[in-house]
């Protein structure tokens, strides 16, 4: 007899409405990076602390395990997506106001702006509806952000060859193959398709067995997770530099634009860096 | 996760906690669950003598959670912090706490699993070969320039 639940759709809506509101520190894109990635990580390890050592049906536990490696895996990944919007969300909303060009339009392509118009910040509006899970797309978003009025702008997130920032340029072939295993997680429950595998092949330089699924180790998941926690504290660094540099040199055009230490102040909270915006430095 | 008020509560400072930890072994992996305050400001794990620097920055009392079967006073110190910490099933310390004024109750935990798994897989020793290293906002210094 099948099971019967009366009014599925209906409960199926409801989901929406079982929410909590967000952390204090999702005003701090470094800080809930943190906070995101330390409790996938926790939900690994309490589970594994709890059920770790049973001994019963313990091929049924192992396969549950990595089952649950790859879902933290993906969480740890999709932090890290969340970080970057955040990031350029706060770029922007130091830019924006203060730069008469287009660059906006750049950023967006028009993808669903007007939607986001209830966002909190003009920032958030830009940014919410993107995807931030390609190093091309990023490098050229940020690029824009952060570029001099009515210039092309030279800041990469994932430089290349002798792009900048110099501290950045070893990220990129990595993100590439954590975005492709984001890839296989997400759209094909770890199953490494035909396609994944000859992408991974190239990005790592190695084989990579077709139509296999992925199984994950525990140290898989915390090696992800000391890496991109090492990158973002390098993004975090670099980006509200070159975002101090661009307000300063936008305060050296029009003094009115922005009172340095505000900014600055500003700045070194949302960052967690310290930071220098028009000679005026401030620190977290 | 909220107190559930069955424990004894037995203060101490994050100055103590910090020097137990230490004394813990430097290079045994910690990670905290439930505080989120340091999950925002540390990667977890992390080496004990990382978290104690994190903790020797904290200001206010800590309170350990614990059965009340303990014959300590009210306040404790590295020392008997040590009589407090208890085991989770795979053998890992661990220590109930929260912040005195809240009401949020934080687990600080051994992470064996991670250090074992790391040295086991890659033959090497942690403290050695991976940089587990704290990253802290506001005091790092600046990365040197690369060569181009």
């Amino acid at each position: 007899m099948p099971v019967n639940v009366n009014d599925l759709p209906g409960r199926i809506r409801q989901i929406v409405n079982h929410v909590a509101p967000l952390h204090a520190e999702a005003d701090v894109p470094i800080e809930h990076h943190r906070r995101l990635s330390n409790d996938a990580w926790n939900l690994l390890l309490y589970v594994r602390r709890h059920l770790g050592e049973a001994t019963t049906y313990g091929a049924v536990l192992e396969r549950h395990l990595y089952q649950l490696r790859r879902m933290v895996l993906l969480n740890l990944i999709e932090a890290f997506e969340r970080y970057l919007k955040e990031l350029a969300a706060v770029c922007v909303d130091h830019v924006a106001r203060r730069v008469p060009d287009d660059r906006l339009d750049k950023v967006s392509k028009g993808s669903g702006i007007a939607s986001h118009f209830a966002a909190a910040t003009i920032g958030r509006a830009v940014c919410e509806s993107l995807n931030w899970l390609d190093c091309d797309e990023i490098n050229e978003r940020f690029r824009w952000i952060l570029a001099p009025p009515y210039e092309a702008g030279s800041f990469y997130v994932f430089p290349r060859g002798t792009q900048q920032p110099a501290a950045l340029r070893d990220r990129l072939e990595t993100a590439r193959t954590i975005f492709q295993l984001r890839h296989t997680l997400a759209h094909n429950l770890g199953v490494i398709t035909a396609s994944d595998a000859l992408k991974l092949r190239l990005l790592t330089r190695g084989p990579v067995e077709e139509n296999q699924l992925l199984l994950p180790t525990h140290g898989d998941v915390w090696y992800v997770k000391l890496w991109l926690a090492e990158t973002v504290d390098k993004v975090n660094a670099e980006v509200a530099t070159a975002l101090a540099d661009l307000l300063t040199q936008l305060h050296g055009q029009d003094a009115t634009l922005l009172i340095p230490g505000d900014v600055a102040t500003e700045l070194a909270q949302r960052f967690r860096v310290g930071v220098t915006v028009a000679g005026v430095a401030a620190a977290p | 996760m909220s107190v559930t008020g069955r424990e004894a509560k037995y203060e101490t400072s994050p100055l103590e906690l910090a020097a137990w930890l230490r004394a813990s072994g430097a290079d045994s992996l910690w990670t905290v669950d439930g505080d989120p305050d340091l999950t925002g400001v540390v990667d977890f794990p992390c080496t004990a003598s990382d978290l104690a620097d994190e903790l020797e920055r904290r200001e206010g009392k800590a309170l350990v959670l614990h059965g009340p079967d303990m014959k300590f006073g009210a306040s404790v110190g590295r020392d008997e912090i040590a009589a407090l910490v208890s085991s989770d099933p795979a053998g890992n310390r661990v220590l109930q706490l929260n912040w005195a004024g809240s009401s949020d109750v934080w687990l600080l935990i051994e992470d064996r699993d991670t250090l074992i798994e790391v040295e086991v897989s890659d033959n090497l020793q942690i403290s050695q070969s991976v940089d587990v290293k704290l990253i802290k906002g506001g005091d790092r210094q600046a990365e040197p320039e690369g060569d181009g």
